[in-house]
């Protein structure tokens, strides 16, 4: 029988929310994509961080990460609110520095770019790979022109445009839909292509790799002994077998951690709507299990499966041409199209391709969510327009907010899919943006007991001493190393040059200008946005 | 913008007028808004003398206490645009923009312009521990059956889908039983256990948390008699009503549905988790 519980227990009607800490697990380790990171990994920091052991620096960026989850779970357990990193920040530091962060840079530049990018590696290594691979082992001929429109701007902005409207449709019928798309679709297949693509780099030698490589660079390459040519191609290019490097896997363990592990914490814009998110352990287990989930269940194995059943020369080898683009291949060398020529079989070669075919939908998906829910809470502080915070009259969903985001997506994905050649530039701008929230947040949450004291006394994350703010301060000097190291570390040299700078920048003055602009507008109107941060209570 | 929830701070009588003229106005534009919750079995039971002065003794009513949380109204998804421009210009109530731009599809939260108290709309099912349907035809299903309440059989089954029930909620339903008579069929004034039986025996998981809610209700009787906040006679006519609800629904032949769930039992998880807004 049901305990009676003290009178006055229910002080508010509630709500039963329709997404769990089970689909946050879910929705943080898709953000957090594993499969884009393989993609980020290889071949990239294989050629500029030669020597990194990659189960090693996966394994150490999964321990940095604790204190991303620390950080967040304790966010979330004080200020359970939709708008996430919005509202830390305008609530811990300034509104200055939540609508800089998170509404200038985030939703108009890292988060659409990046999104566009995480689609583009969707389409290139799960349809144009999966396309071309059937092609080829079929003799199909179509199939390979296929592959390649899937990976030429048109076919990467239409596979884009299909994902963005499908993802716009989702979220408008409501972030129910969005879960249990996630939790019966993208679960599963993750599921299933992580265990295929590990089975298929395990059962693989290195000579039976040899054998596939040169039986596939004859049917793509037109060329025969493609592998021989590729070693000797590297090789006379300057290429050298690399040793073993503590530092480059350091190096690479950090950008694990603040690249991709610290991503299952990505729930946070949307905390408002997840069932027990003010439950600081059962959240923090929550991204503690997802990057975990990611760290050994995806990444350690199909990296390591891929260092196994290719061959570590090999690959550094084939790194070294894919980003000196040395004329040996008519193909790029990447983590899907490589790993897909470890076998003949076309539905093994689907098994493992779809997981990044769909990982990209619902990267949209997600995204979409999280740009709308910080425009949202921007709008509901007065410092937007009242239309981005108003439900659709026939959707009964913040419509407005939506669609704002899908079109700066596609504006982005219009950008980037149109410049080929600049992929490399807007990646390198995706990436210095990419870490600016969390400084933002990670300086929320080092003043946070000194900026809100009410807010931090009176809640649980009080009695853990010290907490919000070792984690708080961990986190923000991983963010400071990467940013610094992109400048000063010539192996993580991010060049930005003046365009990039300029971009960053631009939008960064852009938001700033808004910001003042839209203040001043409210002020005339008799609203002060100033006043509405400090009355406006967090939850 | 969004406001904090405060407690109703203004009275009774006061409260349920402003309720009233809420759903008169909708009534005006042909739109159905129902008072629910501890508000619409104060409605109920306003003119009975001896209803007012249980609610005193029990301490559900009297001076400087909040008499209740907020104001709950419930009203039909094909009326939702509607429902919205009459609360928003007609009355003039200021949004909750947060939970209405997340939850809309459900519920729609409003405070009032001058006492700042919360107004929750519902949309044709409560969802809470467990679920209550009403129907979703505005002029032919359950809400339109009372007036400017829900049903008393309604007003009971809010009450008994509550997993965790309060004191208050209890009291509440004792004021209800002590003013109203228990019927096997539709009347007016009176608690329809018949309709009370069949929903439970359609929902196994309902059905648990109800009938131990009406046992706690059965527990806390003897207490007040003892505490004399109750007196004998009005506890007798209380339980008697409650025994006759338990004995329809006991009756009541359970569906294939709540067979198969009885199996399992409480091993499975059988009421949802109600978060605060």
């Amino acid at each position: 029988m049901a305990e009676i519980h003290g009178a006055f227990a229910r002080k508010t009607s509630g709500v039963v929310r329709d997404v769990s800490l089970r689909d946050a697990f879910i929705f943080g380790i898709s953000l957090a994509i594993p499969f884009a990171a393989n993609f980020f990994l290889f071949p990239l920091y294989e050629f500029l961080l030669p020597g990194a052991d990659w189960t090693t620096a996966v394994i150490i960026g999964f321990a940095l990460s604790f204190a991303a989850y620390a950080l967040y779970a304790s966010f979330g357990s004080m200020m359970p609110r939709s708008g996430g990193d919005y509202v830390f920040q305008s609530r811990g530091v300034h509104p200055i520095l939540s609508f800089l962060s998170v509404i200038s840079l985030d939703v108009f530049l890292q988060a659409p770019v990046f999104l566009v990018i995480l689609m583009l590696s969707s389409a290139e290594l799960g349809f144009s790979p999966f396309l071309t691979m059937a092609g080829a082992a079929t003799g199909n001929t179509w199939l390979i022109s296929a592959g390649t429109w899937a990976g030429s701007p048109w076919g990467l902005f239409t596979i884009a445009v299909i994902f963005v409207l499908l993802a716009l449709a989702a979220n408008v019928a409501g972030l129910k839909w969005v879960g249990r798309s996630q939790r019966y679709i993208l679960f599963p297949i993750i599921i299933i292509s992580g265990v295929v693509i590990t089975a298929l780099l395990f059962s693989s030698t290195p000579s039976s790799f040899e054998t596939n490589f040169n039986n596939y660079g004859l049917i793509l390459n037109g060329t025969a002994n493609t592998y021989g040519n590729l070693i000797n191609a590297a090789t006379s290019a300057g290429f050298t077998a690399p040793a073993f490097s503590w530092l480059h896997t350091i190096y690479l363990a950090i950008i694990i951690a603040t690249s991709f592990l610290f991503w299952t914490v990505w729930t946070a814009p949307f905390f408002g709507e997840i069932k027990g998110a003010n439950n600081f352990r059962n959240l923090f287990l929550t991204f503690v299990a997802g990057g975990a989930f990611q760290a050994f269940f995806l990444m350690i194995p199909e990296l390591a499966g891929f260092q196994h059943g290719l061959g570590s020369s090999f690959l550094s080898a084939a790194a070294f041409q894919g980003i000196t683009f040395t004329p040996t291949l008519s193909f790029y060398p990447s983590f899907g199209i490589l790993t897909l020529m470890t076998t003949n079989n076309v539905i093994v070669m689907f098994l493992a391709s779809v997981g990044f075919m769909v990982a990209g939908y619902f990267m949209a998906q997600l995204f979409l969510t999280n740009m709308s829910r910080y425009l949202l809470a921007g709008s509901i502080d007065g410092a937007l327009p009242l239309s981005l915070s108003s439900p659709s009259r026939r959707f009964k969903t913040p419509l407005t907010a939506l669609v704002l985001s899908s079109i700066v997506v596609l504006v982005w994905a219009a950008i980037v899919d149109f410049t080929p050649t600049q992929i490399a530039f807007w990646t390198d701008v995706a990436v210095w943006t990419g870490p600016v929230i969390f400084f933002g947040t990670s300086l929320s949450g080092i003043l946070f007991q000194w900026t809100n004291p009410s807010i931090y006394k009176n809640s649980l994350i009080a009695k853990y001493k010290g907490l919000l703010l070792i984690a708080s301060l961990i986190v923000f000097a991983l963010v400071m190393f990467v940013f610094v190291g992109y400048v000063i570390i010539p192996e993580l040299e991010v060049s930005l040059g003046y365009n990039g700078l300029g971009i960053i920048f631009g939008v960064a003055l852009a938001g700033l200008l808004w910001y003042f602009g839209f203040k001043w507008y409210q002020k005339k109107r008799g609203i002060d946005i100033g006043l509405a941060y400090k009355e406006i209570p967090p939850e | 913008m969004s406001l904090e929830r405060s407690p109703v701070k203004i009275p009774a009588e006061q409260l349920l007028a402003e309720s009233i003229s809420i759903v008169e106005a909708a009534k005006e534009k042909d739109v159905i808004l129902r008072i629910m919750g501890g508000l619409a079995i104060y409605a109920h039971s306003a003119e009975s003398e001896e209803c007012k002065k249980l609610q005193l003794s029990l301490g559900r009513l009297g001076e400087n206490k909040p008499p209740f949380t907020d104001l709950d109204l419930i009203g039909y998804n094909k009326q939702w645009k509607q429902i919205r421009d009459i609360l928003e210009k007609g009355c003039g109530l200021k949004p909750d923009r947060m939970v209405n731009a997340l939850f809309g599809d459900r519920r729609l939260v409003y405070f009032h312009p001058k006492s700042r108290f919360p107004i929750d709309v519902f949309f044709e099912t409560l969802e809470f521990s467990h679920i209550l349907r009403f129907g979703d035809y505005p002029g032919h299903a359950r809400l339109q059956l009372d007036y400017p309440t829900l049903t008393l059989a309604d007003l009971v089954l809010e009450k008994l889908q509550i997993h965790q029930i309060n004191r208050k909620d209890l009291i509440d339903l004792m004021v209800l039983f002590l003013g109203h008579d228990v019927a096997q069929g539709a009347q007016p004034n009176a608690v329809d256990a018949k309709y009370i039986a069949a929903v439970l025996a359609d929902d196994w998981g309902f059905w648990y948390d109800a009938t131990n809610n009406l046992s706690h209700l059965m527990n806390l009787g003897p207490s007040l008699v003892q505490g004399n906040k109750l007196s004998p006679e009005q506890w007798e006519t209380i339980g008697r009503k409650v025994n006759a609800l338990t004995s329809a629904i006991e009756a009541e032949q359970k569906t294939p549905d709540w067979k198969i769930r009885a199996a399992l039992g409480t091993s499975k998880p059988w009421y949802r988790e109600v978060d605060d807004l």
